[in-house]
């Protein structure tokens, strides 16, 4: 079986002498190891190789024939994108003619006389091994549609060009599409990659002539790795002209360049760069080009300072946690329902940093896990403070990035947690981004579902600003629906339709709706009307320092006793009337 | 019938001849044996004669790389020689060294023949 197998994968080795002694001498060493086909001349060789291209793992080709000399058969084969591939070893006595072949591109030389049987099958296997290995590379390192290399390999030559030419001046370039995803569904997958492959094309012909390398490197992101140059503007508009050439309602190029880029620093860092400065001109129609600059360049060494701080700003106390009360507004007078954890990070030296400008970078890099057990423990802490000095337990909110659903022990941590202040089932609850539901589901819907069940609530954060659909909410286990701040900022009275809808499906989900952004008098009004439950704003209240806050706790916990005891004096009195 | 003794008694290295046919005696002389039916020797002649030295050349040329593979070294002393006379072209006479390579080549003939 293992013969017959062997067998199969013999490969074939294709000899070209025109004397029979020769053939045949040869014929019989390579015999040991190959299968082999003989050729007379030139011209017989070149039909049997037309015929059996794919099958002929090498030629072994002597110079001097008739009909058709050695040296014309290579310039052939060279010519014949099929048989380009194919190795030849060249037969020669002639040490002169040995420079010119392998200037034509023959791999190795078998002189004669011949050589020890031994070296001449050695030769053989390790050509044939050569051109196999460099074949698979070849079909392995570039992206078939486009011709350019794929993203590991791109990167492999990048960094080889570093290091052979340290004092060279090299650019790195994104080209992205705007809005790929929506051509491809309006015209279809064929005619998505189409542009992607016609743009790929028109990289490497902007690169033929120079030095430089291009890749695909996402689905519609192209990298480009070159020698400086100054006329991007004449690049992109070449790049544009391409894809314009496939007709109307092409995807926009843009273009991000970072140029003359330090070698010693890290190429993905690089390539981030001009990855940044193509963001830069996202959906701008205006301009198709940014150059990554001094302002982009102190915007990552901000970034970068922020993510150096983080671990050591928890440990000075730099981070706050700040609370920002939601009141039930059901009832006739609105009642302290609950709060919001939140943090806040006051740096020594720069001040208050805003958690729109952090909480992102450490969304993006893992470090918001770290960030968010600081908040969870603080506000277990602070809960547990806030019973004994009031006697009354405020559930607080806090969030759970999307990354901590993943995390094995997230359910360990929180009941560790709770365990530790001693606070009853309920009193943490937990915001889960929309989109945190909707990107993994399964996993999500899991984890979410055994939180529920341990006594955490979950208050789906940031509703309407994602893509859920109805039929998927219905499927979310949630306990309440936070509508997104932003979504209140921008409604009109006539819109109220809108967010009665919002509460509609809460209520029919039975959960209540919490709004959140509630600034005006005005807003309050229109949620009480559609019969809306929470609120959560600066109507109300900022978030505050937890001293702050517990002001705030005294004068309402004092305003709704008195109420109930007026409630009760005043159900006595009806009461005593009866 | 041809035989290793006659081919080492005529002058031949057949140990370099059999190691380049694994050391298969027969296989050996058979290519030998070959030779017989090889026109190269009677094409150098008649370019010779006509005053082809390109002709010449690639005939001597090829010749040069059988005898050479076969290690026949008699006849291959004076193709080498005149193989490179050929290359360069030389303005000469040609006949003592083609005299010559007829006679070694006949010599080889007469015991393919035998």
């Amino acid at each position: 079986m293992a013969d017959r197998k062997a067998a199969l994968f013999r490969k074939q080795v294709l000899i070209v002498d025109d004397d029979p002694i020769n053939r045949q001498m040869l014929g019989y060493i390579v015999e040991t190891g190959y299968d082999v086909l003989y050729a007379e001349n030139g011209r017989e060789a070149l039909g049997l190789l037309q015929r059996l291209a794919r099958q002929i793992s090498l030629v072994l080709l002597d110079l001097v024939m008739p009909e058709m000399d050695g040296k014309t058969l290579m310039a052939r084969m060279r010519q014949e994108e099929a048989l380009q591939h194919i190795p030849i070893i060249v037969l020669t006595s002639e040490v002169d003619a040995e420079v010119e072949c392998l200037k034509q591109g023959a791999s190795d030389f078998i002189k004669k006389p011949y050589d020890m049987p031994e070296v001449i099958i050695a030769r053989i296997n390790r050509t044939i091994e050569l051109a196999e290995d460099r074949r698979i590379i070849q079909t392995v390192e570039t992206d078939d549609l486009t011709g350019l290399y794929h993203k590991d390999f791109f990167f492999e030559y990048a960094s080889t060009m570093d290091i052979r030419h340290p004092g060279m001046k090299m650019d790195a370039v994104v080209v992205d599409l705007d809005h790929f995803h929506l051509y491809n569904e309006m015209h279809g997958r064929a005619a998505g990659d189409q542009a992607l492959q016609c743009l790929g094309q028109a990289i490497g012909a902007v690169l033929a002539d120079t030095v430089g390398i291009g890749c695909r490197c996402e689905a519609d992101t192209f990298f480009i790795y070159c020698a400086h140059r100054e006329d991007y503007p004449e690049v992109q508009q070449r790049l544009g002209k391409a894809l314009e050439s496939l007709g109307e309602g092409v995807p926009h190029l843009r273009m991000g360049v970072c140029t003359r880029t330090d070698l010693a620093q890290d190429l993905v860092k690089r390539f981030d760069r001009a990855r940044a400065a193509c963001n830069r001109v996202r959906g701008d129609y205006r301009r198709a080009i940014s150059f990554y600059d001094e302002n982009l360049y102190q915007h990552d060494i901000y970034a970068q300072r922020l993510v150096n701080e983080m671990s050591e700003g928890i440990r000075q106390g730099q981070f706050q946690v700040y609370y920002q009360p939601k009141y039930n507004v059901r009832g006739r007078t609105p009642v302290l329902h609950s709060a919001e954890a939140l943090i806040r990070w006051i740096h020594p030296e720069m001040g208050m940093i805003s958690p729109g400008v952090f909480i992102p970078l450490f969304e993006q890099n893992g470090m918001i896990r770290e960030l968010d057990r600081f908040v969870w423990r603080e506000t277990a802490r602070q809960i547990a403070r806030w019973r004994e000095k009031f006697g009354v337990l405020l559930p607080v909110s806090v969030n759970v990035s999307r990354i901590d659903l993943f995390d094995e022990d997230l359910l360990g941590e929180l009941t560790r947690l709770r365990e530790e202040f001693d606070l009853p089932q309920g009193s943490q609850l937990l915001e889960i981004t929309e989109s945190s539901y909707t990107a993994n589901m399964e996993q999500a819907l899991t984890v979410i579902r055994a939180l529920r069940a341990n006594g955490f609530p979950i208050e789906m954060d940031d509703f309407g600003s994602g893509y859920s659909s109805l039929n998927m909410l219905l499927h979310m286990p949630l306990d309440a629906l936070k509508v997104d701040g932003a979504f209140m900022r921008s409604i009109r009275r006539e819109d109220a339709w809108l967010i009665r809808t919002m509460a509609d499906i809460a209520r029919h989900l039975g959960v209540p709706t919490i709004f959140e952004g509630v600034e005006e008098e005005s807003q309050v009004q229109m949620i009480r009307e559609i019969g809306g439950d929470i609120i959560q704003g600066y109507y109300f209240s900022k978030p505050l320092p937890p001293e702050q806050f517990e002001m705030r706790m005294t004068t309402d916990l004092k305003r709704q006793a008195e109420e109930e005891r007026k409630a009760e004096e005043t159900h006595a009195d009806t009461a005593g009337a009866e | 019938m041809l035989t290793l003794q006659a081919l080492n008694e005529y002058g031949a290295d057949t140990a370099q001849g059999l190691s380049r046919c694994m050391g298969n005696e027969a296989f050996y002389l058979r290519l030998v044996g070959m030779l017989a039916k090889d026109g190269h020797t009677q094409e150098l002649a008649d370019a010779l004669a006509r005053r082809d030295l390109d002709a010449a050349f690639d005939a001597a040329h090829s010749l040069k790389g059988v005898l050479a593979n076969l290690a026949l070294t008699p006849a291959l002393t004076p193709i080498l020689e005149i193989t490179e006379d050929l290359r360069a072209r030389k303005d000469m006479d040609y006949q003592p060294l083609m005299d010559r390579i007829q006679t070694e080549m006949d010599r080889l003939m007469a015991l393919l023949k035998a």
